[in-house]
């Protein structure tokens, strides 16, 4: 089924692509290429992670408004919608070119919209859909010049197939611009995908049977169908984005293989946490009051605001302690691809530098008191001295 | 976050009466790594977090005075729902990740991202504190 799909994808993506340099030669845009930039630039430093459902929803209210009444009646889900409008618009530029104006806002909501959803969490994502679109974009010439044109659209699929193998919709609403039904476009949305091979030679084939061809073969074009290939890709995005999580899942492909590594992955994680628990509960005894005075005073200097304030004693003496330990440290924790992990990194390494100090002095003083205040005084007397 | 979290409940047991049953211990211990990865800032909007809070919990509440601890679950979403395009591990996953039962097949595989993420982090974070303290 799979590879008939991607035959079929190829055949209404070449056939999709003449439709919208069409489109945009009538709808007068005479630089295609910056408006697209310009939804990049929009997108980029929006690069959503958790919440591009929320901004998909927020952008669904504009496109509506352009929705057609024929079309409004596909909208089952939010990702429907977001493709019916998009589809929607591009038929506005077949009507006239004053709605090429329209069609251009519309195509950078769209394609703003596109982002939000297909990019996810996935940088490349946006990269992808970058050099795809630049390619369309810049495919986008006259009518006159379907020499050109299928030269472009060759190069598109190319580009398209080394970066998009199996990424799913994210470049369809790009070359589905033209559309004269739903229905045409949500097939042309289903081939877009699993292109992997380009036919050059196949182009004017395509083109013509673009033309023709309504239906995809073995294909439903009902809303169920469209709604089901929207999750899948959504599925397969996330698939992706574990594969980076999870080490050592590279090469290995496949949906069940991977989904065996994940849960390997999870259940060695869940096991480390409780073989490190017992472990700290091992060593825990002998730190007691250490943790913390260390933990409130580290956190006074790195400017957290702790919540208990006890006896703070200034110690610049510990600044070039912290330094060599931090570096230690830095050395010792492995790689956290999460940005926000490099600032807990640095708290981390911080605290255990201090924590390192606090226990290095607190057995040089064995000041044993019951007393907080007096250990961490008796510690840093020791210390600056 | 999830470390300033950590390292507070490590302060606190520590401070506690020191029980000399290491399986006590133990448990304290687990139990304060799990809801500082439930409070970090990332995951807190997070179902798992909520889900794995709730179930930590349930255990505390029940924990005191009780040998053998009763559970009761209520299950919200059964199996039935799961899609036939659902891998047959999908289910074992829902185990895994706290939570993971209500949810769709496509939010399992996000709430999996996360929870990947502040485990391995919890990870990390022990295994430096072991490092510092065992130094």
């Amino acid at each position: 089924m799979e590879i008939n799909d991607k035959d079929n994808f190829e055949l209404e993506k070449n056939g999709y692509q003449v439709n919208y340099q069409n489109a945009t030669f009538l709808a007068g845009t005479s630089m295609p290429d910056l408006s697209w930039n310009a939804n990049y630039a929009i997108s980029g430093p929006s690069g959503p992670n958790l919440g591009w459902d929320q901004n998909l929803l927020c952008q669904l209210p504009k496109l509506n408004s352009f929705l057609p009444p024929s079309l409004s009646d596909i909208q089952a889900d939010s990702g429907f919608i977001e493709r019916a409008a998009k589809y929607s618009c591009f038929n506005g530029g077949n009507v006239s070119a004053m709605l090429g104006s329209i069609n251009n806002s519309v195509l950078d909501q769209s394609k703003r919209m596109e982002n939000f959803v297909e990019d996810g969490s996935n940088r490349r994502g946006l990269e992808r859909s970058e050099t795809g679109d630049g390619a369309s974009s810049g495919g986008c010439g006259q009518e006159e010049g379907t020499s050109s044109a299928n030269a472009k659209k060759r190069k598109r699929p190319n580009q398209g197939n080394e970066v998009n193998q199996g990424e799913g919709a994210r470049k369809s609403p790009v070359t589905n611009c033209t559309k004269d039904t739903g229905e045409k476009e949500e097939k042309g949305e289903e081939k877009k995908p699993s292109e992997n091979q380009t036919k050059n030679g196949s182009d004017p084939a395509n083109k013509e049977e673009y033309v023709h061809v309504r239906a995809r073969r073995g294909q439903a074009t009902n809303s169920h169908s469209l709604a089901e290939r929207v999750r899948r890709e959504k599925i397969s995005e996330r698939m992706k984005y574990l594969q980076d999580l999870v080490p050592g899942c590279s090469k290995v492909t496949g949906k069940a293989v991977m989904l065996d590594e994940i849960i390997n992955y999870v259940q060695s994680l869940q096991r480390q946490v409780e073989f490190l628990s017992m472990k700290l509960s091992a060593i825990n005894p002998r730190l007691d009051f250490n943790i913390e005075g260390i933990l409130s005073k580290s956190l006074f200097n790195s400017n957290v605001g702790p919540s208990s304030s006890m006896g703070y004693l200034p110690d610049p003496g510990q600044t070039q302690l912290h330094l060599s330990q931090q570096n230690l440290l830095h050395a010792g924790i492995t790689d956290i691809a999460d940005p926000a992990d490099a600032l807990r990194r640095i708290a981390n390494a911080q605290l255990m530098s201090n924590i390192g100090l606090k226990e290095l002095s607190l057995q040089m003083s064995n000041a044993w008191d019951g007393g907080f205040q007096n250990l961490t005084r008796g510690g840093c007397q020791d210390l600056n001295n | 976050m999830q470390a300033l979290h950590f390292l507070q409940a490590l302060a606190r047991i520590a401070r506690a009466a020191p029980k000399p049953a290491h399986s006590a211990r133990t448990r304290q211990i687990r139990h304060a790594a799990y809801a500082s990865m439930a409070h970090s800032s990332r995951s807190s909007r997070r179902t798992w977090s909520r889900a794995l809070l709730h179930r930590l919990r349930q255990r505390q509440q029940q924990r005191p005075g009780r040998l053998l601890t009763v559970r009761r679950r209520v299950r919200i979403v059964t199996p039935i729902t799961s899609r036939p395009e659902e891998p047959a591990r999908a289910e074992t996953l829902r185990q895994l990740v706290p939570g993971g039962r209500g949810m769709e097949y496509c939010n399992l595989l996000e709430e999996t991202a996360d929870y990947v993420q502040c485990l391995r982090a919890q990870v990390q974070l022990m295994q430096t504190l072991l490092d510092a303290f065992s130094s």
